[in-house]
């Protein structure tokens, strides 16, 4: 899947994504590595499950939000791994489908200098 | 008749409800279930500090209202942030009408608003793209039935409702105020001339103060919808106290209206939220509206339908003919904005179809 | 003073006149009916409830024929809500039936002030079991067996309401209601308690009702904290299995059985991650009731069933 690399990916501004997990009781059901987050978006009231590494996105992306190329390098990082080992197409895939949840907005922004 | 006053004094004067005993806010309550005012009731009370002194199982009902009205203006909230985004790139602004207007804007009647409709006006002039990028968000028709879509799209001033397929919240595009059947032809381009922004909120309008009361009056007097007449009076009511206490509002508030084409539905709205529920109104209005006000023998007939249809429709507050005048008024929407010919098949279809 | 100190004369001049004033759990149900059916079902299945105050009643309703013609027509029977009906006329056999799905209704759609889950909710030892459960799961059949036969006070067999202020269950016990085999289930589980007569051919098939616990309606003011919840799975010779749930999904379960979450926003929000904070979150499958009994009594003891299997 295509993408421009001046969409800048965002919570919608004036909401809020929260999240809970427990991960005690998970590992207790045998999930302790697929722990999953409750998440509640305070605009559009819905509720959803996602995992640990989509909830760091979502965390990642408070308005005014990130160009994909910036969120690729603040996972990286988080993750510890070297910036090439992320593929910014197999993050957009992710972004789109939290848009699809209604959990994210984008626009496209300026062309960077 | 008793319930009823009380329910209207416990809306007007709250502080004097604090100390009615638990048996008086039984018929209270019904009645305020019954005409949609729960919600309002609440926030009164609320906002007069007397809640704390009702008795519990009364501050019980009262609290599961204003959890759904609150849910409804949660809701109103963000199906305007998509409307925003789903139009902007069009460059039309979401110009919201009645109660999504009133909940953007925090304006007194949003307090207790049950319904998360929204109402949004656009140029007819782009009213085909408004309805192609609605749809690749998710807005689709709901009126699939020929008559239906036909009725809608050659008698109507709205697309037929349009339903957002995840959210299933609805969604009706005006392009006009009235239909172009009726017998006034407000000009809506007037209307969005003097549109205003909300503040905090880019790309989405309200009416200004005057239209927006002018509009409430029009609706009032052009829908069939008198169950909810009450409530809808008492919206009106909010509004006027709310404006009414800024320097100048009323000065030209008639003069707007005769540009609109709608002087007399006004002067209706403004005497009868009157005589419901006691909005105050400066003297110099009337003189102002002289012309728009029937003759005597019109104006009884409207008293007496009113008077009556707008007692909220329980055995605890009915007189007889209550229901007739009811019919009356859903007679009169509908005349005043269809040509008889067209009007007669249409009841005559409502009715068949509903018994 | 309860409704089985009234007598059948007195319970007939309340029915058709001022109303019945009834507590039932933190709502009082202003009920009005001239229909026999109405009245026999009232005594058999209330006769431990408390009756309130005449003069104010959170719910309005009554039970009576539509019209004057249709009753000659085919005998029907309308439910009301204050003045309005909610649902389509049903056959007058149905009569207490309709009444019951029609008292839950008002608390479904009124009461927003809870969070309310489509769930059965019974109590001990102090902690609330919440088995939600979809129609056909067992819930009802293993909610009978629990208060009838285990020991467990009855809040609920259809809904849970969680008070969001501070995460308690408010108990509204009402009439147990089972449906079809179950009933029979019951009956010999349980002989000793009265049951409505059945009712053939209804929406939800044949159905019945039962007495709740005298002593479930005596302490339907007292509410308890959420310990456990259960999704149970009735399969005709299942071995009896306990499997543990992660919570998050098993939150997002709930939310969506839910009547009302989405009304409550953030708030509702708070409050289901304030029930997982409290409960250990459980799959049970099972076919034999005395098993399952045993094994929910080592539950609420408090035992260790991590690694499941009874």
């Amino acid at each position: 899947m295509s993408f421009s690399p001046n969409e800048v990916w965002f919570v919608t501004p004036g909401c809020e994504i929260l999240g809970r997990h427990w991960p005690e009781a998970a590992a207790q059901a045998g999930m302790e590595t697929d722990d999953l987050f409750l998440v509640f978006h305070t605009g559009s009231g819905d509720t959803h499950a996602v995992d640990a590494f989509r909830f760091f996105v979502l965390s990642s992306l408070k308005a005014p939000g990130l160009r994909v190329a910036e969120l690729c390098r603040r996972v990286a990082q988080h993750l510890e791994l070297p910036p090439e080992e992320f593929g910014q197409t197999e993050l957009h895939a992710l972004l789109s489908d939290l848009y699809g949840l209604g959990l994210l907005d984008y626009r496209i922004g300026e062309a960077e200098a | 008749m008793r319930a009823w006053q009380d329910l209207r004094l416990a809306l007007l004067q709250p502080e004097r409800a604090a100390d009615y005993p638990l048996g008086r806010w039984d018929g209270v309550l019904r009645l305020a279930q019954g005409s949609l005012l729960v919600a309002s009731l609440e926030a009164s009370l609320r906002e007069a500090g007397v809640l704390e002194a009702l008795p519990e199982p009364v501050r019980a009902q009262l609290e599961s209202a204003r959890v759904l009205a609150e849910a409804n203006a949660r809701g109103v909230s963000w199906e305007t942030s998509r409307l925003v985004r789903a139009l902007s790139p069009l460059g039309i602004p979401v110009l919201l009408l009645k109660g999504a207007a009133y909940a953007v804007a925090g304006l007194p009647p949003a307090k207790g608003r049950l319904f998360a409709d929204v109402d949004i006006l656009v140029p007819e002039a782009r009213l085909a793209e408004v309805e192609q990028a609605l749809y690749w968000q998710g807005w689709l028709g709901t009126y699939h039935d020929a008559y239906d879509q036909r009725y809608y799209r050659e008698w109507m001033h709205e697309l037929p409702p349009l339903m957002h397929q995840k959210r299933q919240s609805v969604l009706d595009v005006h392009h006009s105020i009235l239909p172009p059947t009726a017998r006034y032809h407000p000009d809506p381009a007037k209307l969005r001339a003097e549109a205003v922004p909300v503040p905090g909120l880019s790309g989405v309008q309200i009416l200004a103060p005057r239209d927006m009361v002018i509009h409430s009056a029009c609706h009032l007097f052009h829908e069939g919808e008198w169950d909810k007449g009450l409530r809808d009076l008492y919206d009106l009511d909010r509004l006027l106290r709310h404006f009414g206490a800024e320097e100048g509002f009323f000065a030209d508030l008639a003069a707007r209206a005769y540009e609109l084409e709608l002087a007399r539905p006004l002067f209706y709205a403004l005497r009868y939220a009157h005589q419901a529920w006691d909005t105050p109104l400066p003297d110099a209005l009337w003189p102002a509206l002289a012309a728009a006000r029937p003759g005597a023998a019109k104006l009884m007939l409207m008293d007496f339908a009113i008077g009556r249809g707008m007692r909220p429709p329980h055995p605890l507050a009915r007189r007889s003919f209550d229901g007739l005048a009811r019919f009356g008024l859903y007679v009169r929407g509908h005349w005043l904005r269809m040509p008889v010919h067209l009007l007669i098949p249409h009841l005559l279809r409502k009715a068949f179809l509903a018994g | 003073m309860n409704l089985g100190s009234l007598s059948e004369g007195e319970l007939a001049t309340r029915l058709e006149g001022e109303g019945l004033f009834l507590s039932s759990g933190p709502f009082i149900f202003r009920i009005r009916s001239c229909l026999p059916r109405v009245r026999a079902g009232l005594r058999l299945a209330y006769a431990d409830y408390p009756l309130a105050e005449p003069g104010y009643a959170d719910f309005h309703v009554r039970v009576a024929a539509p019209n004057w013609l249709r009753r000659w027509v085919s005998p029907q029977v309308q439910f009301y809500f204050d003045q309005h009906p909610p649902f389509l006329p049903l056959p007058r056999v149905q009569a207490h039936a309709l009444l019951e799905w029609g008292m839950n209704w008002c608390v479904s759609q009124h009461a927003n002030r809870y969070l309310i889950l489509h769930a059965a909710v019974l109590e001990k030892n102090g902690r609330a079991l919440l088995l939600p459960g979809i129609s056909g799961s067992g819930k009802s059949t293993l909610c009978a067996a629990l208060c009838y036969r285990g020991g467990w006070r009855l809040l609920s067999d259809e809904l849970t309401l969680i008070r969001p202020w501070d995460c308690l269950i408010q108990p509204l016990p009402r009439p147990v209601s089972l449906k079809n085999a179950s009933i029979g289930v019951i009956q010999a589980l349980a002989p000793e308690v009265p049951f409505t007569k059945v009712v053939h051919d209804t929406l939800k098939g044949t159905v019945a009702h039962g007495r709740p616990p005298a002593d479930s309606v005596a302490r339907q003011g007292e509410c308890p904290p959420p310990g456990w919840v259960v999704f149970p799975k009735y399969r005709a010779g299942a071995v009896t299995r306990l499997e543990a749930l992660p919570p998050a999904p098993v939150g997002l379960e709930l939310a969506e059985q839910a009547f009302n979450y989405s009304l409550h926003g953030r708030r509702g929000y708070e409050t289901l991650c304030g029930l997982l904070d409290r409960v250990s979150a459980w799959r049970f499958e099972y076919s034999d009731t005395d098993e399952a009994l045993s094994l929910f009594e080592r539950l609420a003891a408090g035992e260790c069933l991590a690694e499941a299997a009874a």
